[in-house]
């Protein structure tokens, strides 16, 4: 009885600070439920489509969807060129595009940031080698890389992740590094300095939870850039074989866009809705960081 | 330029030093052009030598700009000093290298200016105020926690407020957590660079008055830094006037604002308002003419030769030396000599 009641005087607070949250952001508790409806959907796929997505069905060509003339109930957001389910198509390819998007962006994201903080705190020669490697990087199309790197790896999503994490991190990089500049001659970090705290802690607690915000946004949206980045290398044959992804398919369908534009467009828009969700999500995110924005 | 072989300076030491500054010099580089060339100096703070004694408070003024910031700093080498040696508790400061200098952050402090800037938005005061103890590893988890309130009560604020962030205070409150700040490792010294020069004139009296409790509490000593004479003249025991990076007076606070030696702090104590009217009225100003030379060129000689009204042709030649007048009066002039 005695534990019970404790038990549950605990776990209510919690609930109401999180009731007391939702309805504080409206914003990012619509993000949350949008990207769990992805993410639900990359999870549950096999039960959720209704064919094999690879299923090559010839008689069954360019079948609009169930809402459009001609449309049938077997498959009900149409098929592709070769008879394929569109529905089942993208429950499937958002395994994909997730993995791809939020991994590779999470990781560019960790690398960028953390090199940037470096440079911008050390200064120097390590600032000058680092920023001239971003320069390097810059400099020379990104798409030359990607094929470079993914003829000596193989085309696979672990290649393609890698690939888009290595070569993405420079933005981040860059604006945490002019931004941890400015933030190293304020006081509060010369305070921690006269108290004697360490570089490395200087850096990534003192610092970066003041630095990363412009980083965050420009991430969030990286996530579509980063999904359709992968879709041209689909395009070109460098993407992952044998694989659906969202990028692929909206790639494939533009051909066919005047004619059957579910192809296209409702691969693009399941895009849109991950990638909204995910900006949202972002902007709860970045509040909630925010001690000012956060109340009690 | 033609220095001196050597500089004339009757050390001001003696047995109840805390820190002893000598010869400190703190050179900015000028880079330009493409190859980031360095192509001259700013002198912030140029061979300049004080002590501080054990539970003084030493006052250091000087306008905008003349290096008095950057002394502190480099005092407790939050910059790289390019010259010079501090000794706090027979120590030197410059040599140390990093695992003792560590160390030495337990024993010297400071608290900033500008109480908005010092306190990182994204921790709250718990965590600020207990971050020297938790770097130095001071104590437990609940230990920690009880010394923070313990500290929060000291300056004046309340233990309940570790839990808030730092934009939920006002600036008077803000500086009182930077203090807790300082205080939290015991130290000896506290470099306190314009601590009050930010806030409302009713909270700055409220302020100095808990450093005053606190230095007597805890025998702290003080490195007061401030352009505000009244201020310095309360809470002093000793000034040191500071011109363009260089010490051009240094004595007890009587002696020096009853009677100011230097041409400059002569004119810049000129410039107190007192507070009967018939008195100011009857007063003569001193008015500098021009402005302050540039750190990176500055005068020949003497530094204050070119604003100075009793300036003499040996001004422009030579630096005049820092020397002891009688009763730890410390001069930079030639009128004196």
């Amino acid at each position: 009885m005695q534990t019970k009641k404790t038990l549950r005087s605990q776990i209510r607070p919690f609930f109401s600070l999180w009731y007391k949250r939702v309805r504080r952001s409206p914003v990012g508790t619509t993000g949350m439920i949008m990207f769990l409806a992805v993410l639900i959907v990359a999870v549950f796929a096999p039960w959720i489509a209704t064919h094999d997505p690879m299923k090559i069905d010839i008689t069954n060509r360019f079948t609009p969807p169930v809402f459009q003339d001609g449309g049938t109930w077997a498959n009900i957001l149409g098929t592709d060129q070769l008879g394929r389910d569109i529905w089942s198509q993208l429950a499937y390819g958002s395994r994909l595009s997730l993995q791809i998007g939020v991994l590779s962006v999470g990781f560019s994201f960790m690398i960028g940031v953390s090199l940037g903080l470096v440079a911008g705190w050390y200064g120097g020669i390590i600032d000058t080698i680092l920023m001239r490697i971003v320069d390097v990087l810059q400099s020379i199309p990104s798409i030359v890389v990607l094929m470079a790197l993914i003829a000596v790896l193989g085309p696979s999503v672990q290649t393609i992740i890698i690939v888009f994490s290595l070569t993405w991190w420079r933005t981040y990089s860059r604006i945490v590094r002019g931004e941890t500049m400015q933030a190293k001659t304020i006081d509060y970090v010369q305070a921690a300095r006269a108290v004697g705290v360490n570089d490395l802690r200087i850096m990534f607690k003192h610092i970066m939870p003041n630095v990363i915000q412009s980083s965050l946004a420009l991430a969030t949206v990286s996530v579509a850039t980063v999904v359709m980045a992968e879709s041209a290398l689909s395009f070109l044959g460098l993407g992952p074989q044998d694989a659906v992804t969202w990028g692929r398919m909206v790639a494939y369908g533009r051909e066919y866009v005047a004619t059957s534009w579910w192809m296209a467009v409702l691969p693009g828009l399941a895009i849109a809705f991950t990638v909204l969700g995910i900006v949202f999500l972002g902007d709860w995110v970045r509040d909630i960081l925010d001690p000012k924005l956060r109340g009690t | 330029m033609a220095q001196p072989a050597e500089t004339v300076v009757d050390r001001p030491e003696s047995e109840q030093d805390l820190v002893v500054v000598r010869n400190m010099k703190k050179y900015f580089p000028i880079t330009g052009g493409v190859f980031q060339r360095v192509m001259g100096w700013v002198k912030a703070v140029d061979d300049v030598s004080f002590n501080i004694q054990e539970g003084e408070t030493l006052g250091l003024v000087g306008e905008s700009g003349c290096g008095k910031t950057t002394c502190g700093r480099v005092l407790l080498r939050l910059l790289e000093p390019t010259d010079g040696e501090v000794i706090f508790q027979g120590q030197e400061v410059f040599k140390m290298r990093r695992e003792n200098l560590r160390r030495l952050r337990r024993d010297m402090q400071i608290v900033f200016q500008d109480p908005y800037a010092s306190l990182n938005p994204r921790m709250t005061v718990g965590e600020i105020v207990g971050e020297p103890l938790r770097i130095h590893g001071v104590g437990s988890r609940s230990e920690r926690r009880e010394r923070i309130q313990q500290l929060l009560e000291t300056v004046g604020l309340r233990a309940l407020h570790s839990v808030r962030y730092p934009h939920e205070f006002s600036g008077g409150q803000r500086q009182r957590i930077g203090v807790a700040r300082a205080l939290a490792l015991n130290p000896k010294l506290m470099v306190l660079d314009e601590p009050v020069s930010a806030l409302d004139v009713s909270i700055q009296s409220q302020v100095l008055n808990l450093l005053e409790d606190l230095q007597q509490e805890f025998s702290l000593t003080y490195l007061f830094i401030a352009h505000d004479l009244s201020v310095v003249r309360h809470i002093s025991d000793r000034v040191a006037v500071m011109y363009l990076g260089q010490l051009v007076e240094l004595a007890a606070k009587e002696t020096l604002f009853d009677n100011p030696q230097h041409p400059y702090s002569q004119a810049l104590l000129s410039a107190i308002p007192v507070a009967d009217p018939e008195i100011q009225r009857g007063r003569r100003r001193i008015v500098l003419e021009g402005d302050v030379p540039s750190p990176s060129n500055p005068p020949s000689g003497c530094h204050f030769r070119t604003r100075c009204r009793h300036a003499m042709p040996q001004c422009a030649e030579e630096k005049p030396p820092f020397r002891d007048y009688g009763d730890h009066h410390f001069v930079a002039c030639w009128l004196l000599e």
